[in-house]
């Protein structure tokens, strides 16, 4: 920081000086000078950047060579450890055969035995004569297994240098172009300080980006020069124990030494690369966030257990104290990355046939009586009802179950806010498919979502946009893509707004026997439309682009992610930098939520624990924290979460649900009570069991007195401790226990005790919140 | 930072403690256990407020089948002459609505023409806040907002820690027109399940309770008290209600639907003597999009008017039987009204103005206000000719006695409606 400061000083100094100096009209000015400089290092970068090619191709070839030659002495080693063998063993044949034939008394049986004798040295004579031949093709492979991996060794060792000299040539030129942006934030007008400021930032986690993957690299270079050394010094080392000549023999072994400490010399090169590697990382994130002009990391060394369940329980659900503990010894930023990038955990473990609706049967409409009609229709329609309760309970049972809890949980957020009720659309196949689009978007890019939701079926039956034709507009639509998806209530639209983009996105419908976007040509507006001010024949699609372009809705989807994720009422300035980070990235989700799971903010005592939990956040979480992902009741839990006024694809309106202390009110504060109430005592799991399994949850954490027990239900299920008279109570109500060692011996009557204190604990208000 | 320590009203009480922390900054409902029972004063007034969830079509509620216009306008979602339940020579009922009519004629309808606010807004959401608090400032969505009739019993039950004051009945959220500062209410779908049935014997009940009072010892902010202060209010409150209910009979048929038996809830429960001042229920909530019709509107509004006439005739009927007729004045109102000129769904869009009911005896009944011009149109929507709050203003000052501009936060002149 103190650097930083120096060096903002001394470009302040430098561009003064030039101000006051007056320098004379043909002379450069500093920053041309500093440009001109820049220009030069990058030429020369490229000149090392060829060097450094060529050097690879060189190593490339070299260390393919090295390789056959170990290969090669490895059979030759091998084939002459053999013809020692086979001298050996020719020796004791031929030895024991001559005896046979000196000690046989009787002539006539002597003669074939010396006979055999005779063969046996011979044979003695030809294992010599292969061992000599052995012998010599071993020395020649040695010799050349020596010189080439001596070549190869040299030439990857070159090759290190030269990206040693690369890596340091590229952080000398950001260096030098560093010094140029630093020239022009000192200069920038205010309204472009924060930009040039930015370009900073972006070059310094360039630069430090370049050194990790350099680092890298060399990482690479290093391993196979670790692999060359050590197979080579064990195959030379090996040959030194059976080679005969004593000249040749201390020549191997010297190899062999050399060929350790080049393998040792490696090997600490390589773990100082991989500390620059580390490093950079962790430098790269404040960076990274300070260019996109994102939110301030918190500082890696704040992170800790309480912090790693606040992220598990945001970012996704919740999870069992080991969960916790697993997320927590991640670090900061690769549990970030974990839950963010959750495309590399597996998907849910949930599947789901949906099928639309049959089309009438031609005979249906010439069935005379209305009643039999409606009997028919109503056979039909059936396989829509019966599949939308299997519909919810797919999505509960993946939020309880998948490995990528956020990804549900976005799905989650965008349901609410792309709101559409399936009482009214009443068509499970095309909110199953909105659902998917919802999940597969999920942290990918708003601009997608935006526009999937222009052509989503659910969306247009919804708003009623089939019905938005030209000549005939009808607004519902083209006023909530403007209050609700996209700018925010009054955030820099008009009525003549409204009524323009209606015009745009006539002719958006959908075909109600394939449950498919249509686009009608004939009725769609083709006439020129002013929107935001700008004029020509727009659609739907323009239409998005057209929203993309307002400031207002990048700020008003970073404020709803910041709500949701949060806390209520964002600064403006936070939600300003978030907004930046989703323009820098042209809307590209994924990095915003890094920066603002990151972030200070969102590990302020104002966030944690502050959260009121929806119905969904309640029983999915409570499942989670309490190891209760096999749970098989989810037609059961789906009521639940109804009860409590969150029934999934049928929020209150098109706002969605509004959240906070909108689900506490004097009848759902029972609604929640009961239903944690329920599940933690009765929840049928897949292993047959029923009621949540306490003793095997705190088989992880130390419990030896009734206050411990206490206080370790106390910290798997909530986020702020109970103070000291409720858990009094609770201590005194749970009385006494066997000592721990001795639970699971009388695991149901342990569990049956333990679920009686965490039921007290779960109907508290203190539980509301996360 | 400590954490603020909020004494009970018990503790006060045994130990002579003073409030202490952050006590003098919170509303009094944070502060004060609720002991106490039912403050049955027979004889007090009290207001029943009904929402009409959608925004309705007031065109098709009050017809102005006077107005030729009005048939230009109107060609799928009008209401023919020969079918309007004529009111005076300018407007008439829903055919729907004949109950309606009835208490027109004996001067227990009054019909309000032509409410709205001046600086309207065509959302759903911030529209029905305006509505709901009755305040300039747009508050929707903020914590501590406020309604009307939360305001009015904060004003009137000042002192009164009793959280039964204000009761919402009915599905859906608590409804901000009843919250006040110090008395938010209660909110329940129906008596049934207004209680704790997690922990049965006695011993494990007590400590529930009384761990739901410890949790007011450390809050760390708004939210953890608003919720320790509900479950609190429902504990004490659960067992009054669903006795009440529960010893309630009426021979008064009302509607199976969802809003008529939250009427007949709401019946019972004036019949039995619950302390409550204002009550809401909402109707539409239940049926597909309510009144808000957009398309395929006449059969949609038509159900509606139906069940809003039966329903609150029932309600009227059932007052009646049991004598507190006198003492109830119930009126509706809902987001906005919709677009004077129909669309081309067979529906209508968000609008403006709107009709008003308020029911109940001592009314001046009749028509009241001007009916908003056909013709002269602010951007397609009917002009407001009455702010819905000087009708609010006549009930807080006529009707429950108490100086409408501390609780509305403007003077506005009385609707003269209330004898």
């Amino acid at each position: 920081m103190k650097r930083r400061v120096s060096m903002w000083l001394g470009i302040a100094g430098a561009v003064a000086l030039w101000a006051v100096g007056g320098l004379r009209a043909d002379e450069p000015t500093p920053l041309q000078t500093a440009e001109e400089a820049a220009k030069k290092a990058v030429a020369s970068e490229e000149v090392m950047q060829n060097e450094w090619n060529s050097r690879e191709m060189a190593r490339s070839a070299t260390r393919e060579i090295a390789r056959v030659e170990r290969s090669r002495s490895e059979s030759a080693v091998a084939d002459y450890r053999r013809a020692i063998e086979g001298v050996t063993a020719a020796e004791a044949a031929a030895k024991a055969a001559r005896a046979a034939a000196d000690g046989e008394p009787d002539a006539a049986k002597k003669t074939p035995l010396v006979e055999t004798a005779n063969q046996a040295d011979a044979a003695v004579a030809a294992a010599k004569a292969n061992l000599e031949q052995r012998l010599a093709a071993m020395h020649a492979a040695l010799d050349r297994l020596i010189e080439d991996s001596v070549a190869g060794e040299r030439a990857a060792n070159e090759l290190l240098v030269s990206e040693n000299g690369l890596r340091d040539k590229m952080a000398e030129s950001r260096a030098v172009e560093l010094k140029v942006l630093e020239m022009k934030a000192a200069s920038a007008d205010a309204a472009s300080v924060d930009a040039a400021k930015r370009a900073i930032f972006e070059m310094q986690a360039v630069q430090l980006w370049e050194r990790q993957l350099w680092a890298g690299v060399q990482q690479g270079t290093l391993g196979q020069i670790i692999e060359m050394t050590d197979h080579a010094g064990r195959i030379a080392a090996d040959a030194a124990t059976i080679e005969p000549d004593a000249a040749r023999k201390k020549t191997l072994e010297e190899f062999a030494q050399r060929e350790t400490k080049g393998k040792t010399d490696a090997e600490k090169t390589n773990g100082e690369c991989a500390a620059i590697v580390a490093k950079a990382i962790s430098e790269i994130y404040p960076l990274r966030a300070a260019a996109m002009g994102g939110l301030t990391p918190l500082a890696p060394e704040k992170w800790d257990l309480a912090k790693a369940r606040h992220l598990l329980v945001r970012a996704g659900f919740g999870g069992t104290p080991q969960e916790v503990k697993n997320l927590h010894a991640m670090g900061l930023y690769a549990a970030v990355d974990h839950l963010v990038d959750f495309h590399r955990q597996a998907p849910a473990p949930a599947s789901l046939d949906v099928i639309p609706v049959p089309l009438p049967d031609p005979l249906e409409g010439k069935l005379r009586n209305a009643f039999v009609r409606g009997q028919a229709a109503g056979a039909r329609n059936s396989i829509d009802g019966g599949q939308f309760g299997a519909l919810r309970q797919w999505w509960i049972k993946r939020m309880v179950a998948s490995p990528r809890p956020l990804q549900e949980k976005l799905t989650l957020f965008w349901h609410g806010h792309f709101a559409t009720q399936q009482s009214v659309v009443q068509n499970t196949y095309i909110l199953y498919h909105q659902n998917q689009l919802f999940r597969e978007h999920a942290a990918g890019n708003f601009g997608g979502l935006l526009y999937g939701i222009v052509h989503d079926p659910v969306m247009i039956r919804y708003l009623d946009n089939n019905l938005n034709v030209v000549g005939h507009p009808n607004e519902n639509l083209a006023r909530e893509i403007m209050e609700l998806f996209a700018m925010g209530v009054d955030q820099g639209y008009t009525e003549h707004d409204i009524r323009e983009a209606a015009r745009a996105l006539t002719g958006y419908t959908y075909d109600n026997a394939t449950g498919q976007f249509r686009y009608v040509l004939k009725s769609h507006d083709p006439g020129d439309k002013t929107i935001f001010g700008k004029t020509g024949p727009w659609t739907g699609d323009d239409l998005v682009n057209l929203l993309l372009e307002q400031p207002s809705t990048a700020r008003f989807i970073s404020f709803k992610l910041y709500e949701y994720f949060v806390k209520k009422d964002p600064a403006p300035e936070v939600v300003d930098k978030m907004a930046t980070v989703l323009r820098t990235n042209q809307y590209e989700l994924n990095p915003m939520l890094k920066n603002l799971f990151l972030s200070e903010e969102f590990y302020s005592d104002a966030a944690m624990g502050t959260q009121i939990k929806s119905p969904v956040q309640l029983v999915v979480g409570m499942l989670r924290d309490l190891g209760a992902k096999e749970a098989t009741n989810f037609g059961q839990i789906d009521g639940m979460i109804q009860e409590m006024g969150q029934q999934l694809f049928e929020p209150p309106d098109v706002k969605g649900w509004r959240y906070g202390r909108s689900w506490i009110s004097s009848n759902r504060v029972f609604s929640r009570y009961n239903a944690a109430a329920t599940l933690a005592n009765s929840v049928p799991l897949a292993s047959g069991a029923s009621g949540v399994d306490l003793v095997g949850l705190l088989a992880t954490e130390e419990c030896k007195t009734a206050e411990d027990v206490i206080q370790c239900l106390a910290k798997v299920c909530l986020a702020k401790p109970l103070n000291d008279e409720q858990r009094a109570k609770l201590v005194a109500y749970l009385g006494q226990l066997p000592p721990q060692a001795e639970w699971a011996g009388q695991k149901d009557a342990i569990n049956a005790k333990l679920r009686n204190v965490l039921v007290l604990l779960l109907c508290t208000p203190e539980y509301q919140v996360t | 930072m400590s954490n603020p320590r909020i004494v009970t009203r018990r503790e006060a009480l045994t130990r002579g403690m003073g409030m202490v922390g952050v006590g003098a900054a919170l509303p009094n409902f944070l502060l004060k256990t609720s002991l106490a029972g039912p403050e049955t004063s027979p004889d007090h007034k009290i207001v029943v407020a009904l929402a009409l969830i959608g925004g309705h079509d007031g065109l098709s509620t009050v017809v102005p089948y006077g107005h030729k216009e009005y048939y230009d306008l109107r060609k799928v979602t009008r209401i023919e002459e020969k079918d309007v339940l004529k009111l005076n020579e300018e407007v008439g009922l829903h055919p729907n609505l004949a109950g309606f009519k009835n208490l027109h004629d004996e001067g227990k309808l009054l019909t309000v023409l032509g409410t709205a606010f001046p600086n309207y807004n065509l959302s759903h959401f911030t529209s029905r806040d305006f509505w709901e608090s009755a305040t300039a400032k747009d508050t929707t969505g903020k914590e501590g907002s406020t309604g009307w009739l939360g305001r009015y019993v904060d004003y009137a039950c000042k002192g009164i820690d009793d959280p039964k004051l204000a009761v919402a009945v009915g599905p859906g959220r608590h409804p901000l027109i009843i919250t006040g500062k110090d008395h938010p209410g209660i909110a329940f779908n129906t008596p049934d399940t207004f209680s704790f049935r997690g922990e049965g014997s006695p011993a494990g009940k007590a400590v529930y309770r009384e761990l739901n009072e410890l949790s007011k010892n450390c809050p760390r902010n708004g939210d953890d008290l608003f919720i320790t202060q509900t479950a609190i209010n429902a504990n004490a409150a659960s067992e009054t209600i669903r006795e009440l209910v529960s010893g309630y009979s009426t021979n008064v048929e009302y509607p199976d639907t969802q809003f008529g038996n939250s009427l007949k809830t709401i019946a019972g429960l004036i019949g039995r003597g619950l302390s409550a001042r204002v009550y809401y229920a909402a109707q539409g909530i239940a049926v597909f999009g309510g009144y808000d019709t957009h398309v395929d509107q006449p059969r949609r509004h038509g159900q509606l008017m139906d069940e809003l006439c039966q329903s609150v005739c029932a309600f009227q009927k059932d007052l009646a039987a049991q004598g507190n007729a006198d003492r109830v004045l119930t009126f509706t109102f809902s987001e906005f009204g919709r677009r004077a000129k129909e669309n081309f769904s067979g529906g209508t869009d968000h609008g403006l103005a709107q009709p008003m009911f308020v029911i109940g005896s001592g009314l001046k009944g009749g028509v009241h206000g001007k009916q908003s011009s056909l013709t002269d149109l602010d951007d397609d929507n009917l002009k407001m000719t009455t702010d819905f709050r000087c009708v609010y203003a006549a009930i807080l000052e006529k009707w429950l006695g108490v100086p409408a501009e501390p609780i509305l936060g403007e003077k506005f002149s009385l609707l003269d409606c209330v004898a």
